[in-house]
């Protein structure tokens, strides 16, 4: 026996049916509005957990770019300035090479020995040089010029270092005291060559040839690390971007609603609501009471 | 005699045919009518007179009306109404708590967070800048500002379902007295002799109780209701108790109670229906909550031993670094100080600017801050998720106990629900009955005529 469709039980079940095709309608209609399909945890529970530990992942990854960007700028400027120190101890072997010399005059020791201080002053300048007020060989001490004019070093001994992925850090600074006062104290070297120079001591200056060369290799050294710590952030920067990029496709795969989809649903969804609307109103129109 | 006896069966028969149609005519009337039950006419073979050797029906006898349906269809579906809007209230509470939680950035809190430790990744770069210090200070005001806004926000929703709580506990109060009193109607009127209106509102009420507080539900002897909760006697035999709703001041937990004079017992876990939906979305928020004050409390007491180990811009130990009212660590988490030079990032006193020494460690300290085995990262992720699951289950019990009570509705529907071409075809027969009863009583005329010539 069929069961009895009530009048009552009709009109009910065609609300329900036109409210739950209007309610899937504007759902949809919210996605694509916002772009977004997973927006609350509870549209997606089983995704909300990976996606937030990608977005964090994420935003880490913008965070180490910038840092290794800053740190290459400080990098580079070291690497620069060490560049022409090591030209300005050249032109020291140069000098010193020059004045050791049986045949030198003592004109030459003295044009010498005035460039050897000027040379040591501009030696001075670059182991005080900054980057936007931040010194860059004074250790973690970069607030101050770590230098005096006599060559006398004032920074730290500890070095500064910046996070560029979770596990590395690259340096930003260097301890000048390892760079020019390290096993061979190049200012003192200077000094000393400007001495033998004043004092017209060709043999003393010969004798110090050795130091202008353990001086530039110490300064090489150090050019060598700044290299390898520049080559190391620039590595880093573009792993970051790499990861970057793939988390997003990642995060956006589960985030982002398809618009395609959404318009080809939110169609779909329309047609079925219009066949109820049209559905539901011939129902009413028709019973027996029609024919008494 | 004979005559006559057929004389009483065409009036009787036109009698009933005019029930008949009272009852359909009132049926199409009341198609609409919440909670009616559609009627029939109760109709019986009159009682036979004994005419010398012979019996003679005497026609029709008309009883009242019989209110369609059945008591076990109505008692399921008034207990599935409980469950099923017990249900639905959970649902519709848990996604508005969700959505104040989200609006004010759920998601936020470990965007929130991952902006802090970002922020001292950058101020590795230059732990003595000011600039980087005041990021890494306003990034920690902004965490603790997330964490305490989905408190509050959380807080607001759950008030909100308080006071909804409190009102619908009136309101179920009221249906009940009103319960009570249509049942003395019904023992007033006989019982299943009665017309049945008073039953029908009844019912309704019932059944509308049970959506607000869930019932067991049964019909007694004397057609009165009974209602139980969990085993306790919510009306019976024309009394009822009353719900009451009672807030701690202190700890705004909320209790119910079943009250009758002096007595009265707790339901508080026992409740269904609305009710019920309600007091289970509250313990749940509480446990969001609870959650998050222990991310919070981890978060602060950790960062806070390792910032007092470190020395700020002048040199000074440092001190808290965040702070929290240990009654409600999630919804007061806010930063000590906002003095840029306050932050101790420096390992020794006598710190250079890139002294970072105890930013490191503060960093370092990331992993260490758990909430069971998870970092405080993964902890905000997994009560997101949580939330999220909870509400997704939620819905989708909401949508199961949907269409077992749509089954139920249907079949309680079937048996007493009102269908116009059904009464269309009631009204047609008893219109033709009335006409067949007129035409037996004028035939019966015409005989008496005949007999009446023949004196």
């Amino acid at each position: 026996m069929a069961i009895r469709v009530t009048h009552g039980w009709q009109v009910q079940s065609n609300i329900q049916r036109l409210t739950s095709s209007r309610s899937n309608i504007a759902q949809l209609q919210e996605q694509a509005y916002s772009g977004k399909k997973l927006e609350r945890a509870s549209d997606g529970a089983q995704y909300w957990n990976m996606v937030e530990t990608l977005s964090s992942n994420q935003r880490d990854q913008g965070q180490y770019t910038e840092n290794s960007s800053r740190a290459q700028s400080i990098l580079s400027i070291a690497d620069n300035t060490l560049g022409s120190v090591s030209n300005i101890i050249k032109r020291v072997k140069e000098l010193a090479i020059g004045a050791s010399s049986e045949t030198a005059v003592a004109e030459y020791h003295s044009a010498a020995l005035t460039e050897i201080d000027s040379l040591k002053e501009q030696l001075v300048g670059f182991a005080n040089q900054d980057y936007a007020g931040r010194y860059i060989f004074a250790g973690t001490a970069y607030d101050t010029p770590p230098y005096d004019a006599a060559g006398t070093y004032s920074g730290s001994t500890d070095e500064p270092s910046v996070q560029v992925s979770r596990q590395s850090q690259v340096l930003q600074g260097l301890d000048g005291s390892s760079v020019f006062n390290g096993s061979v104290d190049i200012f003192g070297m200077m000094d000393d060559l400007s001495a033998a120079l004043g004092a017209e001591d060709a043999d003393g200056v010969f004798d110090l040839i050795d130091e202008v060369d353990a001086s530039l290799d110490q300064v090489l050294m150090a050019q060598q690390r700044v290299g390898t710590n520049q080559r190391r952030s620039e590595d880093l920067a573009e792993v970051a971007q790499q990861i970057d990029t793939t988390l997003q496709g990642l995060i956006s795969e589960k985030v982002d609603a398809d618009p395609i989809a959404i318009y080809t649903q939110i169609n779909a969804m329309q047609s079925t609501y219009e066949a109820t609307l049209q559905i539901s109103a011939g129902a009413f129109q028709r019973s027996l009471f029609q024919f008494l | 005699m004979t005559l006559l006896a057929s004389l009483l069966s065409g009036q009787s028969g036109m009698r009933a045919a005019n029930a008949r149609l009272a009852g359909a005519a009132h049926n199409v009337a009341n198609a609409s009518t919440p909670g009616y039950r559609r009627r029939r006419a109760a109709l019986v073979t009159s009682p036979a007179i004994r005419l010398g050797g012979s019996v003679r029906g005497t026609g029709v006898t008309d009883r009242g009306y019989v209110r369609a349906g059945n008591d076990i269809v109505s008692s399921r579906r008034v207990k599935q109404a409980g469950l099923s809007s017990g249900a639905s209230t959970s649902s519709r509470a848990l996604s508005t708590l969700e959505a104040f939680a989200s609006n004010e950035g759920a998601s936020n809190m470990n965007t929130r967070l991952d902006a802090f430790w970002d922020a001292a990744t950058a101020a590795t770069g230059d732990p003595s800048d000011v600039a980087l210090r005041r990021q890494l200070l306003s990034a920690g005001n902004d965490f603790g500002r997330a964490i305490s806004g989905v408190t509050s926000r959380l807080r607001e929703g759950m008030t909100a379902v308080k006071e909804e709580l409190a009102g619908v506990a009136v309101d179920v109060s009221r249906m009940l007295s009103e319960v009570a009193e249509l049942d003395a109607v019904i023992m007033e009127q006989g019982g299943r002799l009665s017309s049945g209106d008073a039953s029908d509102r009844r019912d309704q009420l019932v059944y509308e109780i049970s959506e607000m507080m869930g019932l067991d539900y049964k019909i007694a002897d004397d057609q009165t209701a009974e209602l139980y909760l969990g085993g306790h006697v919510v009306s019976a035999g024309g009394r009822a108790r009353s719900l009451q709703f009672e807030q701690d001041p202190t700890t705004g937990s909320v209790s119910l109670y079943l009250s009758s004079g002096d007595g009265r017992v707790d339901v508080t876990d026992t409740l269904g229906g609305a009710v019920g939906g309600y007091v289970s979305s509250l313990e749940q928020g509480n446990e969001w909550i609870s959650d998050l004050d222990t991310v919070a409390t981890n978060f602060a007491d950790t960062i806070n031993a390792q910032h007092a180990l470190g020395f700020d811009s002048t040199g000074t130990a440092g001190g808290d670094l965040f702070t929290y009212d240990a009654t409600d660590p999630a919804g007061s988490l806010s930063l000590a100080f906002d003095d840029p030079s306050g932050l101790a990032l420096a390992s020794q006193s006598t710190a250079h600017a890139g002294d970072g020494g105890n930013l490191d460690a503060l960093r370092a300290v990331e992993s260490q801050i758990t909430v069971g085995t998870r970092t405080t990262r993964q902890a905000l992720s997994d009560w997101g998720s949580a939330m999220g699951s909870s509400v997704a289950t939620a819905s989708l019990q909401s949508e199961q106990q949907g269409y077992i009570q749509q089954d139920l509705e249907e079949l309680h529907e079937s048996m007493v629900g009102v269908s116009l071409d059904e009464e269309a075809a009631r009204m047609i027969e008893a219109q033709t009955a009335y006409q067949a009863g007129a035409k037996v009583i004028q035939a019966t005329d015409r005989m008496f005529s005949v007999l009446l010539e023949l004196v």
